[in-house]
């Protein structure tokens, strides 16, 4: 094909390109397309999402694997294997009897188990509100 | 004579001449379509802000031309719909991306280019094959003159048959070519190719275009006079 034809290609093509028209689409079709947009916002509102954020846990999981490490270790423990029979008895008790090594008073005592008291009424209180907060939906 | 028309954020004017005779297709596109720059940056400024109703202004502005788009790679109404619906969701999605380095239309363009591929890709359909070598022999005259006897919607639906029968790189690339004002800096940006493989392409795409032409004029008057 030499120059000439193809220019004469191109014209022809042009007018043909020109003569074309748009089409358009089904008349709901923003509707249809705002529909799908909207949705996801409103699921986004009744998503589940945990009440502690991973980060939290995290920190107090380390936290207690901490203090579990710091209450294990005694200078005592450093040179000696760690599966004999003696290690491991010391190592639980050391982990369970630390209360003791805080010797308590009183009124200290009262207040832990006041605040444990408290604690375990939130639970039917709270489990009455939310029922009949998701039940009226 | 000259047509102003805006088409995205530039506003352009386009001189039209004897020599220099410039396809007014995309001007007719874009006077009925027309959206200022000033007001698609608000708008896109609106949309990010979080009103997500503003979105509507861009999907009426511009569901026209991503339609044709996707109709005429797909060649099929149904899909068109469906894979032009797609795409917005992935404008709307990704509007956070769009730096500003392209113009709007031609980010658009690419994406609904890239989204009608992929659905290709997925039905893993055949690509209709054109054969190109006989068209040396077409004539443009007589095809011309036999154009000028139809009437004007015959034509346009002839048109249209044509291209949707296209295989779908050549009718996307055929039409981008035309809703870009025939600027092959802006079809570089849209399809990602450097600006002479798609000369190349092109060219086969009009010669496609000419051949599929032909055997359909060709049916037309064998039905109507034969």
């Amino acid at each position: 094909m030499d120059n000439n034809e193809e220019r004469e290609l191109k014209k022809f093509v042009d007018k043909i390109m020109n003569e074309s028209v748009l089409e358009s689409p089904s008349s709901n079709f923003t509707d249809h397309i705002m529909s799908q947009i909207t949705e996801p916002t409103l699921n986004d509102a009744t998503q589940y999402k945990p009440l502690i954020p991973k980060s939290v846990l995290i920190v107090l999981f380390s936290g207690l694997v901490g203090m579990i490490w710091y209450l294990a270790t005694d200078n005592s423990l450093v040179n000696e294997s760690w599966f004999g029979n003696g290690q491991i008895e010391l190592f639980f008790e050391r982990i369970l009897d630390w209360p003791q090594m805080l010797s308590p008073s009183k009124t200290t005592v009262y207040a832990v188990l006041f605040f444990g008291l408290l604690f375990l009424i939130q639970i039917p209180w709270l489990k009455r509100y939310f029922d009949n907060t998701w039940m009226l939906r | 004579m000259f047509i102003v028309y805006d088409d995205g954020f530039l506003t352009e004017v386009t001189f039209f001449n004897k020599k220099n005779k410039i396809c007014n297709l995309n001007a007719r596109f874009c006077v009925q379509y027309a959206m200022t720059a000033n007001k698609e940056k608000h708008l896109l400024q609106k949309i990010r802000n979080g009103n997500t109703q503003a979105f509507s202004e861009l999907v009426d502005a511009y569901k026209n031309l991503v339609y044709t788009l996707a109709s005429r790679m797909l060649g099929n109404r149904e899909e068109a719909e469906e894979v032009s619906q797609d795409t917005f969701i992935k404008i709307f999605k990704s509007l956070s991306h769009f730096k500003g380095d392209s113009k709007f239309s031609t980010w658009i363009y690419r994406i609904t280019y890239n989204t009608c591929l992929d659905r290709i890709k997925q039905n893993k359909r055949q690509n209709t094959f054109v054969d190109i070598d006989h068209v040396k022999d077409v004539s443009f005259v007589t095809m011309n003159n036999a154009l000028d006897k139809m009437i004007l919607e015959e034509r346009r639906e002839l048109i249209k048959k044509s291209l949707n029968s296209l295989p779908a790189k050549d009718a996307g690339l055929l039409t981008l070519f035309y809703f870009e004002e025939q600027s092959l800096a802006e079809m570089e940006k849209t399809l990602n190719i450097p600006d002479r493989t798609i000369k190349v392409q092109l060219f086969r795409a009009r010669k496609k275009l000419a051949t599929v032409l032909e055997k359909n004029l060709e049916k037309e008057i064998l039905q109507n006079y034969g």
